[in-house]
């Protein structure tokens, strides 16, 4: 199975106050390995600050890896030569943020909003374009005379799913999820999460689905990765993830989210916060709030290793 | 109701202005709190539950908010009633809030320490220094770290979750009564949030506060609260005091917003969904404002408003077919 994404050993850091005397580097993401098949949905979950967006926005071309190697269908648009590569694979990347109402303009009908990259693509008659704006609303589920509406007249569920039509137009093969169906209530966020999964289904869809809320992220993903402060600390499939977490940065995760009729169960509670990643902890960056860190694993920084089958792990403590 | 409640909230009808007429925010919430009891309040967006607990120490905006009928009884007294001068000393000595955002409740340019102090000085009359060196205890005991010196920090220096630890140093300051918290760890990573409520919830028992509990989060709401209300487009649908909700709902948005909700122990390879929105608070439906979006709408429920039904062991709905069927009444009135 080739993968259509692959990250080898990405790094992205970012120059804070340049110009000023004494110039910072922020560490965003440290050496992240993954790929992403094709028709695959990769969750990616970790806290704020943990690099997950960043990774997105360099998938899309938004910023550019600091080191490493980044291939999209192939095409490695890292290295020299990347900036053709990305041109020429861009068509098939889509990107969808969190708030739909800052992702359109809101003098902008819909119609023409859904269809922005077809325009910006060229080479459609009125007819056609016409055609292809009423197809792709039918695909997100919104009426055809939205198209004539203006986006204020939609609610934020509905926004995204004109969103989404947008991304759908140039029929793209990976779309970028990030906090995709966060901004949204209960009852909204199920039918945009459904809507994903069924144009998954009908267009062979690869996505990264970036997300804080650990339980949307299972029930949308095919492998699940989780990040901490910049370094990826475990992949595995959603079933290994979520029933056999290894790494104990994922369990405290996991232990953290109140459930409901769950009260009873006294939890393991994680202190403290986050390091900075302006100067990152040698070793192992979640030594200094793990329950079993020992003294290697504020020195060595554990390798991102595989434990069996396709579950990776970095963590020095994990047989 | 009864005597023992410390805060009773019945009838209470909230309008805002909008382009010229008054437009029902929320209508006929009824609400108790008894001491010590942990409230929590769940709904999504445009529920009215934020509306309900800004109006408790009416924070709304003057000009465009009105309270159209309700009382809110606290310890007997109508806080709709109470002089101007009398509700600011209710508010933060008595009956404190927290938000979801703590940056925007800060001032920048205020050191922890001042903004902290400035309550104690405004209700308990304390003198600068005494006031710097009380803040410096409430730190520690929202386990700030290092309080002696943090007392000292503005703001921007702290992470999200110090500050949201610095403004229930600041509700609790003057050992309210009541803790109104709106969302308090919205904004907060997950882990963060467990350290925020695990922190509540001892504070709670240490000062013997009663708190609300506002969220949209049912899971939050199921672990920190011993009484639920579920709102809908501006009303209080359903209430249960522990597990029922989640055992039986009885309210068919209850039922269906739990079963839309993703499980995080368990594969679902599809979510149930609630199909449609939440009506616009400007055009609201008639009859019960759930039934277009219910699966269990009969004729009836399009016309006439259902009141809301008291089915005994502290448990009310909005559903009369559903209480009919389960039983729980005879017939309706």
């Amino acid at each position: 199975m080739n993968p259509i994404v692959e990250l080898a050993e990405v790094s992205k850091t970012f120059a804070l106050g340049r110009g000023s005397r004494r110039p910072q580097l922020l560490h965003a993401v440290s050496d992240v390995s993954f790929s992403i098949a094709a028709e695959e949905t990769l969750g990616l979950v970790g806290e704020s600050g943990s690099g997950k967006s960043t990774i997105g926005r360099m998938l899309v071309g938004v910023y550019p890896a600091t080191s490493g190697r980044i291939s999209l269908f192939g095409r490695d648009i890292t290295g020299s030569g990347g900036k053709a590569n990305l041109a020429a694979v861009r068509r098939r990347l889509q990107f969808v943020f969190q708030d739909p109402h800052a992702a359109l303009n809101p003098r902008m009908q819909v119609g023409d909003a859904i269809a922005e990259p077809l325009d910006i693509a060229g080479g459609l008659d009125r007819r056609t374009r016409l055609a292809r704006i009423g197809d792709l609303l039918d695909m997100v589920g919104l009426p055809r005379s939205s198209a004539e509406r203006y986006p204020h007249e939609f609610s934020g569920g509905q926004r995204q799913r004109i969103v989404i039509a947008r991304a759908l137009a140039l029929k793209p093969d990976f779309i970028v999820c990030d906090e995709a169906v966060s901004a949204l209530d209960v009852s909204m966020q199920a039918q945009v999460v459904n809507l994903l999964m069924d144009l998954q289904r009908e267009f062979g869809l690869s996505y990264l689905f970036i997300a804080h809320d650990l339980a949307v992220v299972r029930s949308v993903s095919t492998r699940v990765a989780v990040m901490y402060a910049g370094s990826l600390v475990e992949i595995a499939s959603r079933k290994a993830l979520y029933e056999n977490p290894l790494h104990p940065y994922t369990r405290a995760l996991l232990d953290a989210v109140p459930r409901v009729k769950g009260a009873a169960k006294p939890r393991q509670m994680l202190q403290g916060e986050p390091p900075s990643l302006i100067d990152p902890p040698a070793g192992c960056r979640f030594a200094s709030r793990c329950p079993l860190a020992e003294p290697r694993c504020r020195v060595e920084t554990p390798k991102f290793r595989p434990v069996g089958g396709d579950h990776h792990v970095a963590c020095h403590l994990v047989a | 109701m009864s005597e023992s409640n410390i805060l009773e909230i019945s009838g209470l009808t909230v309008e805002f202005r909008s382009g010229g007429r008054w437009i029902t925010a929320i209508r006929d919430v009824d609400l108790t709190l008894a001491p010590r009891q942990c409230l929590g309040i769940v709904g999504e967006s445009g529920s009215g539950k934020s509306v309900t607990a800004l109006s408790i120490l009416r924070l709304h905006p003057a000009k465009s908010t009105r309270i159209a009928s309700g009382r809110i009884l606290y310890q007997g007294r109508d806080l709709l009633a109470v002089a101007p001068g009398e509700l600011a000393r209710i508010r933060g000595s008595e009956i404190a809030m927290i938000f979801q955002d703590p940056m925007s409740s800060l001032n920048p340019v205020l050191t922890i320490g001042e903004q902290i102090g400035e309550t104690l000085r405004i209700h308990q009359g304390l003198n600068r220094a005494d006031a710097l060196a009380k803040a410096v205890g409430l730190l520690d005991m929202v386990r700030i770290p290092d309080a002696r010196r943090r007392v000292a920090e503005y703001p921007h220096r702290l992470s999200g979750g110090m500050r949201q630890r610095v403004m229930i140093a600041m509700a609790i300051a003057c050992r309210p009564k009541i803790l109104i918290a709106d969302e308090p760890t919205t904004a907060l990573d997950v882990t963060v949030q467990a350290q925020i409520l695990n922190l509540l919830r001892d504070l709670r028992e240490e000062l013997g506060m009663s708190v609300i509990l506002i969220s949209h989060d049912m899971g939050v709401i199921s672990e920190f609260t011993d009484k639920i209300a579920v709102m809908y487009a501006g009303q209080v649908v359903e209430q249960a005091v522990g597990d029922g909700l989640f055992d039986a709902p009885m309210h068919p948005y209850t039922s269906g917003l739990l079963r839309a909700i993703p499980n995080i122990d368990r594969d679902v390879d599809r979510l149930a969904t609630i199909p449609g929105s939440i009506p616009d608070a400007a055009r609201m439906v008639p009859g019960c404002r759930f039934h277009p979006r219910c699966p269990e709408a009969l004729e009836s429920c399009r016309s006439e408003a259902p009141a809301m039904i008291d089915l005994g062991g502290l448990r009310q709905t909005r559903c009369p077919p559903r209480a009919e069927r389960q039983g729980m009444i005879g017939g309706r009135s």
